[in-house]
């Protein structure tokens, strides 16, 4: 059922879901780092943030990661507050990280990034590694000297390498060298490549491979080109 | 779910204990507060003493909330009421101790108790009189510092338990609606009502916990944990009160590991209470059945958020986590979970026994009922208060604490405000201390004089919530660790105005934009310093703190016409700063710490801050 809500003085109809997601279906450009829709709501990048009024109540500021859209709900996205709040929060990002995503957002509002890490806490590696149920990554320490890292600091074993982490992470803080998952100069997880028996491409970790029950390994041009022979060969030309 | 009760066994149970108690309480006895307050100051070795006398019936309580009077103990003999003596030495025998006042033991209680006659002393003043105790209602504290913590026998004869008796035979949402019209609203900070609370609770289907919230943290604040030391069975009464309203079959109390006395406390309550039939598999013979498991927090102080909290029991990070949901709906274990406070299940037996109107005729119209406050800083009387909602600030510091020259009170803990000396007529309740810029947090409450420095105080608590937030969010992780650093160069003369600015736009995004109510809190104490004490950042700025506590800012001189030559000043000094040249004493600058040693402990004015 169509759900009927104002963005920015104009009418919308909606599905129901995450205000996030709605908004940028319908084409807003709403900053964030730390949603993903296959992940959820996280709450920890504090950039998606619009101003929602819902029945007889004033203006409340949100983030539309954690909103629901509802029947009548007015939602402001380019509003003063919501841009002063907004650059607010870029600018400590600016101020401590200097990913290519950070350094867009701040030439946005046109803030000077200072920072050197990369790595800006949103918390997708862990997340979509707690997801699929390996949980294999974490966060330590409180406050700044917050970081991902694998349990107590020892490279862990729990890590397959399937490297879901690295294909979400928004800064490409948390990568994958040499058989070696990383973030900064922080070792999380050290693997064994195994590689493709036709063509001797590394494909996946050991640990991947014996995760997935597949007889032989062999990477992914090789596979199509199995498949174009099947295919030839079928059409007997 | 329907209660049957099955014979009247709980009742005649109820009956006995409670003859016991009254026995054990208003029979000859010498009791010694040894909470961790009273231990701190030395009541186990003023116990050890007492015990040798083994004609002597030597008991150990709670406490009775006057910390600074600490080693209290008092004595009951040849049916005469209870003598308290104070500040007590080891050394001493117990008649030759400063006398406070005297009390029966009943009386701080707001409940109806059967107790036999005591005779009141003529010579000495009544402990009720005492403007530490003149203003207080106990509710909460009713029986701390009166009972044997882990007596039943004690808890039952002060009225414990015949709530859950009364409640037992009501229908669950009755229980609901009572703690609903009483007013009552969560004390650990956020003033949510409970009943209401409850009854989102009660409407959400399926398995359903309780939770005891002790994850108490703020400095100089320990109302809880007093509770938990001095009366742990009122707790887990209101939680098995709270479990039946709702339906819940299991409970938490998630108490943090600093507190050893009240975990074990607590501990060994819950094993009583499952003996006696008060907890456990078909509660006081009804089909009811709740149990408790006690988990012990790591230290963290956000994990005393509730969504934090509830990550913590589940294993996880103890990191907040976005509400909506709220855990009334889906908490721990995504099941509806009712959370409160330690005060808040202290005070529900007696809102079920002496009615919701007894309740909400206290306090004020939106905040009911009474508060605790832990009384601290540059107090003469300092400890645990109690009293009713509404009552002024100035009243507490002033009558209560008997304080003298206070510049502010912080109040709510670190993520509080200051309230200034000329606004302390303000009403201690929930809204009146948000228009402040404050909030009623848990129950701190310190007091600064003039020799405080308020940049001081803000830096103090700043750093405090740096070093404290989880790190989850931006602004939270960021924003306070960029203020800290702001205020760190005004302490040390290197701010600027610009500064100031800069400040109260980074407290703006910190308090709107983070993920928690900590963040939403945390700069509290930096806007209240600098919209009631501006002018004191200002002084920094240009380099002074007439307080004298900014070490970077303040610098001593020994004046040689004023100096004795005694040499205090040389003997007290840490930093082996001072050298006696000519018969006077001069500081060497280089080696000075600024610690001030010179400066206090100077008898002739010699020792000059500039």
């Amino acid at each position: 059922m169509a759900i009927k809500i104002e963005v920015d003085g104009k009418n919308y109809e909606v599905k129901k879901g995450k205000l996030l997601d709605v908004l940028i279906d319908l084409g807003f450009d709403i900053p964030h780092l730390c949603y993903h829709k296959a992940i959820g709501s996280y709450g920890a990048c504090r950039l998606c943030l619009v101003e929602v009024k819902e029945n007889g109540d004033g203006w409340r500021i949100v983030t539309s990661c954690s909103t629901d859209v509802k029947e009548g709900m007015k939602v402001r996205t380019k509003s003063q507050r919501i841009w002063e709040l907004r650059k607010g929060v870029v600018e400590l990002l600016a101020n401590h990280t200097s990913s290519e995503i950070v350094k867009e957002l701040a030439s946005l509002y046109k803030i000077e990034v200072k920072g050197d890490k990369k790595c800006v806490l949103c918390g997708l590696c862990v997340n979509v590694c707690n997801l699929i149920g390996i949980s294999a990554i974490s966060f330590e320490n409180r406050g700044v000297e917050r970081r991902v890292n694998a349990p107590f600091g020892i490279p862990t074993e729990f890590c397959v390498g399937c490297l879901a982490c690295t294909n979400l992470c928004p800064t490409g803080a948390i990568r994958f060298e040499n058989g070696k998952l990383m973030v900064g100069d922080r070792v999380l997880s050290e693997h064994k490549l195994l590689r493709c028996v036709r063509c001797g491409k590394e494909v996946l970790t050991e640990r991947h491979y014996e995760k997935l029950g597949v007889k032989d390994i062999l990477c992914e041009n090789c596979k199509r080109l199995m498949q174009a022979e099947k295919y030839f060969n079928s059409k007997q030309l | 779910m329907r209660i049957r009760i099955r014979h009247q066994k709980g009742m005649k149970m109820l009956d006995k204990l409670k003859e016991k108690g009254i026995d054990e309480l208003y029979g000859d006895r010498i009791a010694v507060g040894t909470s961790t307050c009273g231990v701190a100051a030395g009541a186990l070795e003023v116990l050890e003493v007492l015990a040798l006398d083994d004609t002597k019936n030597v008991v150990e309580v709670g406490c009775l909330g006057f910390c600074s009077a600490e080693p209290l103990v008092y004595v009951q003999e040849d049916g005469k009421a209870a003598l308290v003596y104070r500040n007590v030495k080891k050394t001493e025998k117990i008649e030759e101790a400063e006398i406070l006042g005297w009390f029966y033991p009943w009386e701080f209680s707001p409940l109806k108790l059967e107790h036999p006659e005591l005779e009141g002393y003529r010579e000495c003043p009544r402990l009720i009189e005492h403007p530490f105790y003149r203003k207080q209602v106990k509710i909460v504290l009713r029986n701390c510092g009166i009972i044997e913590p882990l007596s039943i026998n004690q808890y039952v004869a002060m009225g414990g338990y015949c709530a859950l008796q009364k409640v037992l035979e009501k229908k669950p949402e009755d229980v609901v609606e009572e703690v609903k019209k009483s007013g009552l609203r969560g004390r650990g900070g956020a003033g949510f009502p409970t009943g209401l609370k409850w009854e989102i609770a009660r409407k959400n289907e399926g398995e359903k916990y309780v939770i005891c919230n002790a994850d108490e943290g703020d400095p100089g604040a320990y109302m809880d944990r007093s509770v938990l030391e001095g009366d742990p069975f009122s707790v887990i009464e209101g939680m098995t009160i709270g479990a039946y309203a709702i339906g819940a079959e299991l409970g938490f109390v998630y108490v943090r590991n600093e507190y050893p006395l009240a975990v074990k406390r607590i501990e060994k309550v819950i094993e009583i209470a499952k003996k006696y039939g008060f907890l456990g598999k078909n509660i006081m013979n009804t089909d009811f059945s709740f149990d408790i498991h006690v988990v012990r927090g790591a230290g963290a102080f956000v994990c005393g958020e509730e969504t934090a909290l509830i990550a913590s029991i589940e294993g996880y990070i103890g990191e907040p986590r976005i509400r909506p949901p709220y855990p009334a709906e889906k908490g721990l274990w995504g099941k509806p979970t009712v959370i409160n406070n330690v005060e808040t299940w202290a005070n529900i037996s007696p809102i079920i026994l002496n009615g919701w109107k007894f309740f909400a005729s206290l306090g004020t119209e939106k905040s009911k009922g009474t508060k605790v406050f832990s009384l601290v800083g540059k107090v003469k009387n300092s400890g645990l208060i109690e009293v009713p909602m509404g009552i002024s600030l100035r009243e507490v510091v002033e009558e209560i604490g008997m304080a003298e020259n206070v510049k502010a009170v912080q109040t709510g803990g670190p993520t509080g405000g200051c309230v200034p000396k000329n606004l302390m007529d303000v009403a201690v309740d929930y809204e009146e201390l948000t228009k402040l810029g404050s909030i009623m947090g848990s129950g701190g409450m310190v007091v600064l004089d003039n020799a405080t420095c308020m940049v001081d105080v803000a830096k103090y608590f700043l750093e405090f919530s740096k070093i404290e937030s989880c790190g989850k969010c931006v602004p939270c992780r960021l924003g306070l660790a960029e203020m800290v650093d702001i205020i760190e160069r005004i302490t040390k003369g290197e701010g600027s105005l610009n500064d100031l600015e800069e400040l109260e736009r980074l407290a703006d995004v910190v308090a709107n934009t983070s993920l928690c109510g900590f963040g939403k809190t945390a700069p509290n104490p930096l806007l209240t310093t600098l919209r009631y004490f501006k002018e004191e950042y200002e002084e920094h700025i240009k380099g002074v703190c007439l307080a004298g506590i900014c070490r970077a800012l303040v610098r001593y001189r020994i004046v040689e016409d004023k100096c004795t030559g005694c040499g205090l000043c040389k003997l007290n000094c840490p930093a082996d700063a001072i050298e006696e040249v000519d018969e006077v004493y001069k500081i060497d600058d280089k080696k000075c710490i600024k610690c001030g040693s010179c400066f206090n402990v100077c008898k002739f004015e010699a020792v000059e801050r500039w």
